[in-house]
């Protein structure tokens, strides 16, 4: 009689460890926490903070008279009364780290995650 | 033969537990490890943002660096009524603090080290000009050379905690402010003793301290001089230190075709206007990076060199023809990413 390798009880055994081994390795492989957020700073509280995948369509927000377009796509300032605009020209933020700050009216929007590519950026 | 089959189970059993064991381990040691924490703050200070992030330290670290650059900010503003060059600027002296005077020694040097290219003095030519200002203008020749007889650092008396300035010379740190608000907060961080890395942008200066968790180097990147906010022309990777760089393109006018930027060279008290769109410079301080990104801008590569040199910085230079010169200590940490420029020579 040929004789298997392994008998009924040994593959009850084995087929679980298995399947825990394989299981164990897609969470080592999962993908870290790259999520992208948008946070919204005003003076110097952070006044808003959302997931940019959490966004199913363009939201408006205003902090310091400064007006925030959020979307999927991801975040600007559209309009602020201060003189320079330089944060309007700043134009749509999708990067990790983009960065649109209005200094005269202290509110800054910034894209981030945990994992970034960019440290900061020397201007 | 059983018993070499019974053998060879044994041994694919033992292979197979071993090797269940050590994915279960890995597992483990991801789950609870323990991973930095991490603190961020965003605030405003010094005329720009301020943004730290921190891994490590203790609680309040990151707002402890907040706090410091505001008090940095609080003594050396020039928009602040109250700040000691604000003072000095009304009163032509002021009794300052000891960290004050410090800086003001240390600052003195830096401006003898770039034979007055970078000069704390440069106020009354900063006003004539005003470039980002809310009226900017070409000055006459006459008014240039009366605000260029206020420029030179070597007028500025510094005794103990006493500064002093001719009357009608103003003292403008703008030039070295956000580098010195980096090294403020180096300090605080490495008082804290148990922070493991952070960066830290004081608007377009930044320190990295430490060292960045999971990855070997920090990543700076270098603003594209011709892009928007966010776009970049390379990036540095590096260790700790302090990186800044001085540009035409930050705040500027343009009149008949002629851009004038904010950077005024104290040899002829004008706008720079050299065929350099950048320098980014790398030193082992802030306040050193930062004033000397403006020295070299003022001074251009050739004079640049030697100082950078003498006072072991590097520097990157982007020129209005798009390319691109790194010297030799940085050359090998930067890369371009931006295809619109090029490497000089390559």
């Amino acid at each position: 009689m040929k004789r298997r390798i392994f008998s009924k009880t040994d593959l009850i055994l084995i087929l679980p460890l298995l399947l825990a081994a394989l299981a164990a390795l897609f969470f080592l492989a999962r993908p870290r926490d790259g999520a992208r957020r948008v946070v919204v700073i005003c003076g110097g509280e952070t006044v808003l903070e959302v997931p940019l995948d959490a966004l199913t369509e363009t939201e408006t927000h205003t902090f310091g008279g400064v007006e925030i377009e959020l979307s999927p796509d991801g975040a600007r300032i559209v309009s602020s009364p201060c003189p320079d605009q330089i944060c309007v020209r700043t134009g749509l933020l999708t990067k990790i780290g983009d960065t649109a700050a209005c200094v005269p009216q202290r509110v800054a929007v910034k894209i981030v995650a945990d994992q970034n590519d960019i440290d900061a950026v020397a201007y | 033969m059983a018993n070499s089959g019974r053998l060879r189970r044994s041994a694919l059993l033992a292979a197979g537990i071993l090797l269940a064991a050590g994915i279960l381990a890995a597992v483990l040691t991801d789950l609870f490890r323990k991973a930095p924490q991490k603190q961020s703050v965003v605030s405003f200070a010094m005329g720009s943002v301020l943004s730290v992030d921190l891994y490590g330290g203790a609680d309040g670290t990151a707002e402890a660096v907040k706090n410091a650059v505001a008090a940095l900010d609080n003594s050396i503003s020039r928009t602040i009524g109250n700040s000691y060059i604000s003072r000095i600027g009304k009163n032509g002296k002021c009794t300052a603090d000891g960290d004050f005077a410090d800086n003001m020694k240390a600052l003195l040097a830096l401006c003898e080290a770039t034979g007055g290219a970078f000069d704390v003095t440069i106020g009354a030519l900063s006003d004539l000009w005003d470039v980002g200002g809310a009226t900017p203008r070409i000055p006459t020749q006459d008014e240039i050379d009366a605000a260029m007889a206020l420029t030179d650092y070597r007028t500025v008396s510094l005794t103990g905690f006493q500064v002093s300035v001719p009357p009608g010379t103003l003292l403008d740190l703008g030039a070295a402010g956000k580098g010195m608000a980096c090294d403020a907060a180096k300090r605080i961080l490495a008082a804290d003793g148990e922070v493991r890395g952070a960066v830290v942008a004081s608007g377009g200066s930044i320190l990295c301290y430490g060292e960045n968790p999971g990855k070997k180097t920090w990543t700076v990147g270098v603003r594209d001089p011709d892009g928007g906010e966010n776009d970049l022309a390379g990036v540095i990777r590096c260790g700790e230190c302090f990186i800044s760089t001085s540009g035409n393109y930050e705040k500027y006018f343009e009149l008949d075709g002629v851009r004038y930027c904010h950077i005024i060279s104290p040899f002829d008290g004008r706008p720079v206007n050299n065929g350099l769109k950048s320098v980014t410079v790398r030193a082992d301080g802030g306040m050193k990076s930062d004033a000397l990104s403006t020295a070299c801008f003022v001074l251009g590569e050739e004079k640049s060199l030697p100082i950078l040199q003498a006072l072991n910085a590097d520097a990157i230079f982007i020129y209005d023809d798009n390319t691109v010169f790194a010297t030799a200590g940085i050359a090998g940490d930067f890369e371009l990413t931006n295809d619109a420029y090029r490497m000089r020579g390559a």
